[in-house]
């Protein structure tokens, strides 16, 4: 009898804890976004993202912004572009390597470099490209500087590791079923990782690129020390520097004298989340896409 | 003519084969050949090293960790014989003509059509046109072509039990391969779809031989030409048509192993 009743009281509880945090999660990120509307909303318009220029001449970058946020928001967009560009096929391929190709040994000590790297604050990340110019400065290349392709480098740096991990976990997850039947059919090992592991495991690396794109946005930390800073033009080349939205809201935020000022930032953050969540819809497009095809 | 024969070459000869995974001795020096026109049935209870019999003529086995194959599997393809285990042997290509079915249905987690396609695609190299045709006949030897044939693009996982394996069944014919392996292929089914996957095979083994295992006596009775007795990696016992046929002699090897 009382084994029994133990038993369901600690099931009742550990439902009732999993629920409650469920609930709180989900009330957490509601409050955070109902913030973000509340002091933001009403600052989102024209004049937040253009200020005064045309907007169609702002676009076209012909004229600077100097009220709006439109620099940052292009800055950060080319910022994700241009890192997941970098490191999104890196990720992926070391994932696939770390699961199908290296030997045991090999896993185990690249598996612990990836937690490493995974580990570096990005404040730490910041400072190597910073560093690594003022190197390039002293040795190959004298007239290098701080600026877009740079802080695509350590982004990429920064995210690798989430991405290289959730494509290793996502095919070591898949049934053996699944990975005996492409050689049983004749499939080359890389055969079978292209059209059976990797399809099948697309979900759960889609997760990383999502995590990975979300991560690029926010960072402050990297690109303060490799090439944002507060200006009204759009970057002219991969060399030039750039203005972000996190940048920007960390600025304005810091420098405020008005509770109008203020607004602006949260605002501010409020178009930033949309551009995430922009992003994820498109990742999340061009894998149903791909799934679409691929299971056809 | 008439020789050949009286004495047919076997397709498929496994000769003192042992496995070993990390140590353990799964199989130890099973001796096997198969002849063309033949369904042999390996029956053993589970864990006799059934499954790893099959996995080591398609060296599927070496997909695991610290596994150990030694002694001799030859095929022969084209009146050409080819030790598998040799390195000069070209394994994606063996791996093709011999078709090997799960003992759980594996579909993948594409289109019906997908399924079949795939592998005549990828491995074949076959182009469009030639894959729909191919596709057609091998789901027409599996009876499966009148029940699929206006859903062709939906997903695999729609398809009960039996039907995916009949997918599974189909996906390797139409790769035509030499020989067929069969992993208790009925394991997972019911009575009635048991019953229409065991009248196939009796159709398939005219035209290919088959190694099949199973832990079932009444699936042995109804389909096997050959039976041979494995337990714990060892082959303890063999019988023929006639002893199958006859209910004493096969109930007492039975009762003797089970
Ligand atoms: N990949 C493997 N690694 C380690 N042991 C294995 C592996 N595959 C099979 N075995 C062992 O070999 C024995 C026979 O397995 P198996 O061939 O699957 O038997 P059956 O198909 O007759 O049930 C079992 O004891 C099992 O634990
Ligand atoms: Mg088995």
């Amino acid at each position: 009898m009382r084994p029994t009743a133990n038993r369901r009281t600690s099931d009742l509880a550990t439902t009732i804890f999993c629920w409650t945090a469920a609930v709180l999660t989900m009330l957490a990120v509601l409050a955070v976004m109902g913030f973000l509307l509340y002091r933001g909303a009403g600052t989102l318009g024209p004049n937040l993202f253009f200020g005064e220029t045309h907007w169609w001449e702002a676009v076209r970058g012909v004229r600077p912004v100097f009220d709006g946020l439109w620099s940052a928001l292009a800055g950060t967009a080319l910022l994700v572009l241009l890192s997941c560009l970098l490191a999104v096929p890196t990720g992926i391929a070391g994932g696939i390597y770390l699961s199908e190709y290296g030997s045991r040994r090999f896993r185990a000590v690249a598996g612990f470099a990836v937690d490493l790297m995974a580990g570096i604050p990005s404040i730490v990340m910041g400072l190597f490209g910073f560093s690594l110019i003022v190197v390039l400065r002293h040795t190959f290349v004298p007239r290098a500087k701080t600026g877009l392709l740079l802080a695509a480098v350590c982004i990429a740096l920064l995210v690798l590791p989430y991405l290289v991990r959730t494509t290793q976990n996502a095919l070591a997850g898949l049934p053996s079923h699944l990975r005996l039947l492409g050689p049983s059919l004749g499939f080359t090992p890389w055969q079978n990782i292209r059209h059976v592991l990797l399809p099948s495991a697309g979900r759960g690396i889609l997760s990383g690129v999502i995590l990975a794109m979300g991560r690029a946005a926010e960072d402050t930390a990297v690109i303060l020390l490799t090439g944002a800073v507060a200006q009204a033009f759009l970057p002219r080349s991969l060399y030039d520097k750039f203005e972000a939205l996190p940048f920007r809201i960390y600025y304005m935020a810091a420098e405020h004298r008005t509770a109008a000022e203020l607004d602006q930032a949260f605002g501010t953050a409020l178009v930033l989340l949309m551009l995430t969540g922009t992003l994820f819809g498109l990742a999340f497009a061009a894998q149903r896409t791909m799934e679409k095809r691929w299971k056809g | 003519m008439e020789r050949m024969k009286r004495i047919p070459e076997p397709m498929l000869e496994i000769a003192d084969l042992s496995v070993r995974f990390a140590g353990k001795q799964v199989l130890e020096s099973v001796n096997l050949d198969l002849y063309p026109g033949e369904l042999v049935m390996a029956i053993g209870p589970s864990g006799s090293g059934k499954t790893t019999l099959l996995r080591a003529v398609n060296r599927l086995n070496e997909a695991y960790p610290h596994c150990n194959t030694r002694g001799q599997v030859r095929i022969r393809l084209a009146d050409r014989w080819w030790d598998i285990y040799a390195p000069s042997t070209p394994l994606a290509e063996l791996r093709l003509r011999v078709g090997m079915v799960f003992q759980h249905p594996n579909p993948l987690p594409f289109s019906i059509y997908k399924n079949v396609a795939l592998p005549l695609r990828i491995s074949l190299g076959m182009n469009p046109k030639e894959t729909l045709l191919r596709v057609q006949r091998a789901l027409e030897a599996v009876q499966l072509w009148s029940e699929v044939k206006d859903r062709l693009h939906d997903s695999a996982l729609t398809l009960s039990g039996g039907q995916q394996q009949r997918l599974c069944l189909a996906r390797v014919l139409a790769l035509e391969p030499a020989l067929l392996l069969l992993d208790e292929p009925t394991a997972s089914l019911d009575f009635k779809a048991t019953r229409h996957i065991e009248a196939l095979f009796q159709t398939l083994k005219q035209r290919y031989p088959i190694l099949a295992v199973t832990h079932n006596p009444g699936q042995m009775r109804r389909l096997a030409d050959r039976v041979m007795v494995l337990q714990d990696g060892r082959c303890v016992a063999a019988m023929s048509r006639p002893e199958i046929e006859d209910p004493e002699h096969s109930r007492r090897v039975m009762e003797a192993f089970f």
